[in-house]
């Protein structure tokens, strides 16, 4: 049985890579059979801090649709049914958008003419390789490239088997975290004890209860703002499983691409405690 | 002929033009040869979260447009307004629908013609 702990936040920026590698090295370490999965796909960033050798490369297709010539009448069924506009009628054919299709499939089948097909189109990467005993896979979406979820989607259906699976999720509330917290064990929600944190914390425990996870949360930047963030965990029932302080250190050390694990005591008591808490949920 | 303006505000002639296209609030149908407003309405592609060039261009058709004057136009928006058949001129902001009205009659504005 896979375990999948997911780290998200609503707001960005509050150290959601921070822990996520750490935690993914930490039980790598000590429980062996461990997964990083960075699905923050519009920037990933966890492979410059665990730097894995790259085995394998994958591209990443959806199905889009593609007019085949002069089979088009230009009755426009296609175009009413695509709920995203990807479809526009001109005169006596349509024109195909397909940066805005979301791959239902549905214009190839109501067309009486047969004139549409699908065919793939490039939206990223997906990348594996080993760091140390921790296998590591992240999704690189391609710049420009606005659907994130049907990535992060290819993600975890090829996700290499782990006993423990460290999500790393995109910020925010969106259909591309939702996509991947979508079967999770546990989701633990990275926040900080500012009006702004709280505010996107809400939303986060919304989503969660939503998908019916089960949550913790960690206090990151602790000493800083005030107790709301703290006030509001508690009234939902959510367990904060570590608070880490605001610490100089720790960010230089994150910003030359170092892990927190093996540099800060703060961080490495929050994995440990995290680490526990795993336990417990699997 | 009919040509759809890119309009910031309500006022018909005397609003503002709107230097984008799929998102300008409004837009402003006019004849050209008589000068006068046939039609104006809130573009609903607005709120759109992408592709608001193409619903635009498919509105401003549905009205009988033949044409667009708008500042500038997106690579989706321009692809689709070819398509329609509907030709495009850059306006220069700030001005009025009734001043880009005259630049238009004087040959001023610049179209914006598709790659060969």
């Amino acid at each position: 049985m896979t375990m999948r702990v997911c780290l998200a936040s609503g707001k960005g920026g509050t150290g959601k890579t921070l822990l996520a590698t750490s935690l993914a090295v930490y039980l790598a370490r000590h429980s062996g059979s461990v997964t990083y999965l960075d699905a923050d796909v519009e920037e990933p960033n966890g492979f410059l801090f665990l730097r894995p050798e790259i085995v394998r490369e994958e591209r990443v297709t959806v199905p889009v649709p593609a007019l085949k010539t002069g089979v088009c009448s230009g009755c426009g069924e296609c175009r009413r049914l695509c709920a995203y506009g990807a479809i526009l009628d001109l005169e006596d054919r349509v024109m195909v958008f397909p940066e805005l299709c979301h791959s239902c499939g549905g214009c190839v089948i109501v067309c009486p003419e047969g004139a549409l097909e699908e065919t793939p189109r490039e939206i990223g990467t997906l990348l594996r390789g080993m760091s140390g005993s921790l296998v590591c896979s992240a999704g690189r979406l391609d710049i420009g490239e606005t659907r994130a979820a049907p990535l992060i989607k290819r993600l975890l259906d090829r996700a290499p088997p782990g006993r423990i699976e460290v999500l790393d999720a995109p910020p925010g509330t969106s259909c591309s975290v939702t996509a991947a917290l979508r079967g999770a064990d546990l989701l633990v929600l990275v926040t900080e004890p500012t009006p702004f944190g709280l505010h996107d914390l809400r939303l986060s425990v919304e989503l969660g209860r939503g998908l019916g996870l089960g949550m913790a949360a960690v206090i990151n930047r602790s000493d800083l703002g005030d107790d709301e963030v703290r006030r509001y965990l508690d009234r939902e029932g959510i367990r904060v499983v570590a608070e880490i302080p605001f610490r100089r250190e720790i960010a230089a050390v994150y910003a030359a691409g170092g892990l927190g694990l093996d540099t800060s005591p703060e961080v490495l008591g929050a994995v440990e405690a995290l680490a526990g808490e795993v336990d417990r949920a699997g | 002929m009919l040509l759809a303006f890119t309009a910031a505000g309500k006022g018909g002639l005397k609003a503002d033009v709107d230097p984008r296209f799929g998102r300008a609030p409004r837009f402003v149908i006019v004849d050209i040869e008589s000068g006068v407003t046939v039609d104006e309405f809130d573009n609903p592609a607005v709120q759109a979260d992408h592709g608001a060039g193409p619903q635009a261009a498919a509105l401003v058709a549905e009205h009988g447009a033949k044409g667009v004057v708008s500042g500038d136009f997106g690579p989706k928006a321009r692809a689709a307004l070819e398509g329609l058949g509907l030709g495009m001129w850059k306006c220069k902001a700030p001005a009025t629908v009734e001043e880009t009205l005259r630049l238009y009659r004087e040959g001023g504005l610049e179209e914006i013609k598709p790659p060969r």
